[in-house]
């Protein structure tokens, strides 16, 4: 709650550019200090210049447009989406709008935007795990207009809900047909982009670092950076260094597949556990556990699975294809976290020593990448009389036994974990051990890493750490692309957002650029479409673009029922016409 | 009044201080908007577990019921499992307080010990050159927050110097030292001396200050002038003397500079990620992780009550001229 | 919103004008006693920064009076320079443009050090004078009419006192949304309690003199000997406490800032500290760093040294608790 202490405004706003700012009033919680100061961006040059007097013939102004509720992250919780907040709503404010400026920490912005659905636009990212790079969760997941996506606790935070999209958000994840899928996902963002349930503004890279003097043959992948599956196991450590000491901003909350994971915690389970396929940078999963690809038959409702022979658990017993279809039927039955993924999955079958099949209720095109190569192997002797494992916390030996490529040594909560290398795994790791360190925050890390205190940091520092580390002689930056994306929702539960025109006009009001340059030093991608870029098979680049141009976003909102008081208030005008959703 | 009742009905009120507490601290957390379920959704867990997961938590149930749940379970000590970590909260903690109780208490038997000296001191040459500036350096250290007189510490002794590490509390690595090994060690002290001496700086204001006012009393005393006039020599009457007689208060204040040590620890473990109670507050707020946060608070909230109630017993019980009211 | 607006004023007008005439009724003590000058001179120094570092205007319907005109600021603090080739000012050290550097957002440092002034002055003046108006009606309250009043209140003061501040102060914003009221409230929340306790005691010795009696005995009512006849004897102490709480709500709020929940929308020197922490500018930009650090040091040293000189005629045998 924003509650003015004065009346009195403390602070020259004048300085701000436009006539229309003026009349807001936009004096922030107090107007103290944080004065707007003018958007740095090219394209908008209108300095000065008196706006069109309006024409005779311009319609009534009816009611004003309401006040718009905008959940913002506080500078605690995420500085730089912060900045981009504030500067957005005052370029807001300069086209006419009136905007509450709510700020909450991440936790509360969190429940606001997917359970609350408390908010006008709300500002939250969308993190970039490997099985995200196949289209389906940003896709469907994400816009898909279905009651458990929209309603809450459903990831469709906007609410939209557009039948021609809904149709083809369906369809893509039947089609098996990789071009047909491509065309159909390519479509679906070009709805996307021209109905604006969200601004989609950039892909958040990562800059991670290591220390060069320590560890050589580093492998980033795409949207996790050092935290790869790959360069866990290929780091090759230099001089007699057995020990990988790898650095996290936050703790791991869980080890156990059974209840609810982070993203962190899934980059670290599965280093004790093996999947059958693994998803590559370009988000094709390719044979893990498995010794081949699978082989679909029934149009793609059956799936025949060949097991990699002579894998054994870290206890030394086997791993049989009873273990292997055990683990999915168990999974099923109870895990928080991928229980759901095996929905589809009628039933799971031994059909040989080495192989396992799969009967599926409907063919479904991401199952390699979003089932196969999820879920964990687990050795059934241990875990077959337990009733429960969501209960059962996984933090020693026997818990911890996979067949991964590391094994379990100890875990120290918010200290340290530590876990040893699997010398009889397929793919053993460089190191005898590594040993991640939960740093609270990444600049601690920085320093460690300064410090030879750790030797990789599987983190984004700030912009100042990124330029002070590149001077570092021993120290060397790396850059990885994500496909993680950064944007604003527009809750079109809310009648006035429900207009498309607005939403338009306010995405026009976002600088994107100014954010990837200024606050995030460069390292970021502009977007415009929620399939990152590096996702290049399924990225469609001809999207309708939204660059930061205010006086479009007039435009728009002038040529569609909307008109300007004397204050330079946004009011509706009897032209107004509210329309959901563009025509293609 | 005398002072048996006196005790026995502040005991009482204690009790009564304690379950307004804990019913305040249930009212905070219930008001606190932000659901730890709903961070799960971001990761892409189904509304249905997500549902199933309140319900286990008992947020679903009245109000009333998760009072007295919330009640009950404190009185056995119980305080549930983290909703974060899934274990039992006290397992998380119990290290986070040794920790804190570590670095706080260090800290404050610092600032103590320099604040009795120094400030007896002061009082004895009052007037005098050593006692303005005493008192000005003493008010400098009180102006200065905690976060500004570590970051001098850090700038100078660890980023230009070198000679400590700048944050945790332990070399990576060496952290599976066991019991009180586990604290005795070097690399523990290296890492302890620059927090430490961040709360020592901070917290020497207050007994220096007390220190110096009392000794200026009993130094009027008469018996003082008696021993001077007996000819002792001076730091015999000023340590044997003095400064006995002028401790006492200081001591008592001990409580509530422990309760305000408590809060401060959550700027110190920040500056410092020193792995305490006051950094892992901040996170389980963040974090909405209630039964960690409640656990937290209850533990800070103890200390700092009975610490008031020892300072009310102890300040009654050492000067005579409070009335028992 | 107006009304609202003019009590707050008028509220703030009452406390600075009898804290003024306070002051200056005992001005003769500060002569002679250097600390205590000192510490006039630097709360004057950040005083004059508050009010000059921005024109002050107040809007009424279409015009703009400016109250105060001037800016020393040079530049809008939230401006983010850049050099000629477009290139963001990041982390520049001082210069003859930018005096003490700028930040990562190529933000004037020396613009925000001298705005920052205008947020530790209102959070530090406002949250005093209502912990100490609160601490000092509560402590009165308690004193003059004891029994179940006076148990009451004082069981509310320990329990105030198991609060630690900043874990309350965090918990309080994260329910109450981050904003420079609900910071205020939680200040005032902890700092009033100290107050409210030595105003008792002291209270308590004037409750039974003579001049009490009189006044009971001529039967004046309750209230008007509460605050007529015992009041005025403790104010003093009262504007004593008030001298320390400045102190430490400033101190609390730059906490508050450096751990990222400080006021939002105003720029504020523990606020600053926090980003340059954060940002991990602290190894290198001392100049981002020292300036707030050295401002909030001078400003709560100001009110230290200034209260330590009226302690000395307000009652030279205090013990401030905390």
């Amino acid at each position: 709650m924003a509650i003015p202490i004065m009346n009195v405004r403390m602070g020259n706003l004048d300085t701000s550019r436009r006539r229309l700012l003026k009349a807001t009033g936009a004096a922030g919680v107090t107007g103290l200090g944080l004065s707007t100061a003018g958007c740095i961006e090219t394209g908008d040059d209108d300095d000065g210049e008196p706006e069109d007097t309006p024409p005779d013939d311009e319609p009534e102004l009816t009611e004003p447009v309401p006040e718009l509720r905008f959940v913002m992250p506080t500078e605690g919780s995420n500085a730089e989406r912060h900045e981009l907040s504030l500067e957005a709503a005052n370029n807001f404010e300069a086209v006419g709008f009136e905007i509450d400026r709510q700020q909450f920490d991440f936790g509360t912005q969190v429940e606001i935007a997917l359970v609350e659905h408390n908010f006008d636009i709300n500002v939250i990212g969308w993190g970039g795990t490997p099985e995200r790079i196949d289209p389906h969760t940003f896709i469907h997941d994400l816009h898909h207009g279905s009651e458990s996506n929209i309603g809450p606790g459903g990831r469709n935070s906007p609410g939209y809900n557009n039948p021609e999209y809904n149709d083809i958000a369906d369809q893509q994840f039947v089609s098996v047909d990789m071009d047909e899928r491509q065309q159909l996902v390519h479509q679906a963002q070009e709805i996307l982009a021209r109905d604006q349930p969200r601004t989609y503004i950039a892909n958040e890279d990562d800059m991670h670092a290591y220390r060069h003097d320590n560890f050589e043959n580093i492998v980033p992948t795409m949207g996790e950076g050092l935290n790869s599956f790959w360069n866990l196991i290929e780091a090759t450590p230099l001089g007699d260094r057995d020990t990988l000491r790898f650095g996290y901003p936050t703790e791991i909350t869980s080890l156990s597949p059974m209840q609810d994971m982070a993203t962190p915690d899934r980059q670290w389970v599965r280093l004790l556990f093996d999947r059958l396929y693994r998803v590559t940078d370009e988000g094709i999963p390719e044979p893990w556990a498995a010794a081949d690809d699978p082989t679909f038959e029934d149009d793609g409702e059956t799936v025949v699975v060949p097991i990699r022979e002579g894998m054994t658990f870290h206890d030394g017993e086997p791993v049989t294809a009873e273990d292997v279809a055990w683990s999915f039927e168990y999974f099923g039955e109870h895990s928080v976290t991928y229980g759901d993924r095996m929905a589809q999955v009628e039933e799971v079958n031994v059909t040989g020593d080495h192989e396992v099949t799969f009967h599926l209720t409907q063919a479904f095109a991401p199952f390699v990448a979003n089932v196969l190569a999820q879920i964990y192997i687990w050795p059934q002797h241990i875990w077959q009389d337990v009733e429960d494992p969501v209960e059962v916390s996984i933090d020693d030996e026997e818990t911890a036994t996979g067949s991964g490529p590391y094994k379990f040594n100890q875990w120290d909560l918010e200290v340290e974990l530590r876990l040893d290398a699997f010398e009889d795994h397929f793919s053993p790791p460089q190191v005898d051990r590594i040993i991640r360190v939960p740093g609270a925050d990444t600049s601690t890390l920085v320093g460690m890493l300064e410090e030879d205190s750790i030797d990789m940091i599987g983190a984004t520092p700030s912009v100042t750490a990124q330029n002070r580390m590149e001077d570092d002689p021993e120290i060397t930056n790396v850059f990885a692309p994500t496909i993680a994306f950064f944007k604003f929702a527009y809750n079109m539960r809310n009648e006035v957002m429900q207009d498309v025109h607005l939403r338009r006009a306010l995405s026009y009001c976002v600088p994107k650029q100014v954010y990837v340059d200024d606050m995030l030093g460069g390292v970021g991608t502009v977007t415009h479409s929620p399939i990152a870029e590096v996702n290049e098979f399924w990225h469609n680049p001809d999207v309708e673009q939204f660059h930061f141009d205010l006086d479009a976003a007039e435009q728009e909102l002038a040529n569609n029922g909307y008109g300007w008081d004397d204050d330079g208030r946004l009011h509706y005008t009897e032209e107004h016409d509210p329309q959901m959703f563009l025509d293609g | 009044m005398g002072l048996r009742n006196y005790v026995i009905r502040r005991i009482g009120q204690l009790f009564v201080t304690y379950f307004v507490f804990l019913t305040l601290l249930f009212v905070l957390f219930r008001l606190m908007p932000g659901d730890p379920t709903a961070l799960f959704v971001l990761e892409g867990i189904s509304e249905e577990a997500r549902q199933q997961r309140i319900e286990e938590l008992g947020f679903n149930d009245p109000l009333y019921i998760q009072y007295f749940d919330y009640m009950a379970q404190l009185l056995r000590g119980d305080f549930g499992d983290s909703i974060i970590y899934r274990r039992p909260t006290i397992e998380i903690i119990w290290d986070k307080v040794l920790n804190t109780l570590f670095l706080m208490g260090s800290a404050l038997l610092i600032a103590y010990t320099i604040g009795i000296l120094g400030g007896a001191m002061m009082g004895w040459w009052r007037g005098s050159r050593f006692e303005k500036a005493g008192i000005v350096g003493v008010l400098i250290a009180r102006s200065s927050p905690e976060f500004w007189i570590g970051i001098i510490l850090l700038t100078v002794f660890s980023f230009q110097l070198g000679w400590f590490p700048s944050a945790g509390m332990r070399s990576v690595g060496e952290a599976m030292e066991l019991g009180l090994m586990y604290y005795l060690n070097t690399d523990f002290v290296r890492h302890l001396i620059l927090p430490m001496l961040t709360g020592a700086i901070y917290f020497t204001a207050t007994p220096a200050l007390l220190m110096r006012n009392t000794m200026l009393d009993v130094l009027d005393e008469d018996y003082i002038e008696i021993k001077k006039a007996e000819g002792l020599p001076e730091r015999r009457i000023l340590y044997h003397h003095a400064a006995r007689n002028s401790i006492l208060p200081v001591v008592t204040v001990v409580a509530i500079v422990v309760g305000a040590a408590m809060g401060g620890s959550v700027i110190i473990e920040t500056v410092f990620n020193w792995d305490g109670m006051g950094r892992a507050i901040v996170q389980s707020v963040t974090r909405r992780d209630f039964p960690l946060m409640m656990a937290m608070f209850f533990i800070m909230g103890s200390i700092v009550i009975f610490m008031n109630f020892v300072a009310d017993l102890a300040y009654v019980y050492l000067d005579p001229r409070v009335e028992y009211d | 919103m107006s009304t609202e607006s003019v009590s707050h004023q008028a509220r703030l007008a009452a406390g600075f004008s009898d804290a003024y005439s306070y002051i200056a009724g005992k001005f003769s003590v500060f002569s002679g006693d250097r600390i205590g000058q000192a510490g006039l001179l630097m709360l004057g120094f950040i005083i004059f920064l508050g009010i000059f570092s921005k024109p002050i205007s107040v809007t009424l319907l279409d015009f703009t009076i400016y109250l105060q005109p001037f800016e020393l600021a040079p530049y809008d603090p939230s401006e983010r320079h850049r050099f000629d080739d477009g290139s963001l000012m990041r982390l520049e050290g001082p210069s003859s443009e930018h005096l003490l550097g700028t930040t990562h957002l190529g933000r004037d440092v020396l613009s925000q050090v001298i705005v920052g002034a205008r947020a530790s002055l209102i959070v530090g003046s406002l949250a005093a004078f209502m912990a100490v108006f609160i601490g000092t009606n509560v402590g009165l309250t308690a004193a003059y009419l004891g029994g179940w009043v006076d148990d009451i209140l004082m069981r509310i003061t320990d329990i105030v006192y198991g609060l630690p501040f900043l874990p309350f102060a965090i918990v309080l914003v994260a329910i109450m949304g981050q904003s420079l009221f609900w910071i205020i409230f939680a200040i005032v929340i902890i700092l009033w309690r100290s107050t409210a306790r030595v105003i008792r005691s002291q209270v308590l010795s004037h409750k039974n003199r003579p001049y009490v009696e009189s006044a009971h005995a001529i039967g004046a009512d309750r209230l008007r000997i509460m605050y007529i006849h015992i009041l005025p004897n403790v104010l003093p102490l009262a504007f004593l406490y008030a001298a320390f709480a400045v102190g430490h709500a400033v101190i609390a709020e730059a906490s508050l800032s450096f751990l990222g929940f400080g006021p939002p929308g105003m720029v504020s020197w523990g606020g600053m500290i926090h980003t340059a922490f954060t940002q991990d500018a602290i190894r290198q930009a001392w100049w981002w760093v020292f300036p707030p650090g050295i401002m909030i040091m001078m400003f709560v040293m100001s009110v230290f040294f200034i209260g330590r000189t009226l302690e000395m005629i307000v009652n030279p045998e205090l013990r401030h608790r905390e």
